[in-house]
């Protein structure tokens, strides 16, 4: 990875968003000492979960305010994210993108448990760590009952906002009327209609891309 | 068979508490094996306790309506315990209310539920009984 920009200074210029620079600067030393590592070594290693977990702490005694810790915190973990992204094999994982195969009804659970410890990392509140897995069980559901096979993706966004999106995504029959299953006057026998709908009402962001025969890709997001 | 979730008895009535992510296929064999239960021990209540499970999804906030209406049928109340807030309101955001379960707080409130109304069944005329006999008691110091 090119050092143009070090990753130090990355989280100091986003802490010194929320802190005083001095305080920015005692904060992130902080974390670093605690998490055993040295700001030589950081730029190595980058943001991983220890440091992540010290920083919060430091956060949290500076900034106190739920929300702006959470976004604060969020867009540190997302460095981790185009760090892991540019270079195969790093330890971004935790904090990066998750792709999860739905294949089995196993699948369904796995996918909204990960999707809720992620919502947790990224700093969302109980409630919508609670709407996040429900949105993602639902998509995951869909896929495994209507296209049999297919895979949910789901990581940090920073832009515009601090935040989580999801994308499900499968290579089924596609949905023939979307409007008729996204309208509340629709019941399927399943009650699994009922699901996209619901989906629908617990994110921020939602869209759906579907043609019959060509799949059905689910688009959504949710903002700290 | 071995179950996933054990359904208790308790006084009558059956108990059943979920600390496991629900799959799909785990809450359909819950419901076979509720009905059954209630036929065998002709159970008067039955307490389905979500504290510890994962989230209530549609078809799970489905299934659990389900087992209600069915357990209706064959004469017992059901009463869900231990939804948390965040489960809640994702429910009533996504527009399913869960319309005609019974709900209570916590396990010990819908126990209380359901030991009152048999307390009510049993003896119904215990209560205006009693005011009888004050009325009585009334009487007889005037």
């Amino acid at each position: 990875m090119a050092p143009s920009e070090p990753r130090a200074d990355a989280v100091r210029t986003i802490l010194s968003y929320y802190l005083s620079r001095m305080t920015a600067q005692s904060v992130f030393r902080a974390a670093l000492h605690r998490a055993g590592v040295g700001e030589t070594a950081f730029e190595r290693t980058g943001v991983d979960d220890a440091f992540l977990r010290e920083l919060r702490r430091g956060v949290e005694l500076f900034v106190h305010d739920e929300r702006r810790t959470a976004q604060c915190m969020a867009q540190v973990a997302g460095l981790a994210e185009s760090a892991s992204s540019s270079k195969p094999g790093s330890r971004g994982a935790d904090t990066g993108v998750i792709e999860v195969v739905i294949q089995d009804e196993n699948g369904i659970v796995d996918a909204r448990t990960r999707a809720r410890d992620l919502a947790a990392q990224l700093g969302f509140r109980s409630t919508d760590q609670y709407k996040i897995a429900t949105a993602v069980s639902e998509l995951s559901r869909n896929i495994f009952r209507y296209a049999g096979r297919g895979k949910v993706r789901f990581g940090p966004v920073t832009s515009p906002r601090a935040g989580i999106f999801v994308i499900a995504k499968d290579d089924g029959p596609g949905i023939p009327n979307l409007p008729l299953v996204l309208s509340t006057a629709y019941r399927s026998t399943t009650g699994l209609g009922r699901g996209l709908q619901g989906c629908k009402k617990i994110v921020d962001e939602f869209d759906v891309d579907t043609a019959v025969g060509k799949g059905t890709t689910v688009t959504l997001r949710k903002y700290l | 068979m071995a179950r996933a979730i054990p359904i208790i008895r308790l006084h009558g009535n059956l108990l059943v508490s979920i600390q496991i992510a629900l799959s799909d296929r785990v809450i359909l064999e819950l419901r076979d094996d509720i009905a059954r239960e209630i036929r065998r021990y002709e159970a008067h209540g039955l307490v389905v306790e979500v504290s510890g499970v994962d989230l209530f999804d549609s078809f799970i906030a489905r299934s659990i309506q389900d087992l209600s209406k069915m357990a209706k049928l064959m004469g017992v109340r059901t009463i869900l315990a231990g939804l948390n807030a965040g489960m809640a309101i994702t429910l009533v955001e996504m527009g399913m209310a869960l319309d005609g379960v019974e709900t209570a707080l916590n396990l010990e409130s819908a126990l209380e539920m359901l030991g009152r109304g048999r307390v009510a069944r049993d003896a119904p005329h215990a209560p205006d009984a009693r005011a009888e006999d004050e009325d009585l008691l009334l009487a007889a110091t005037d």
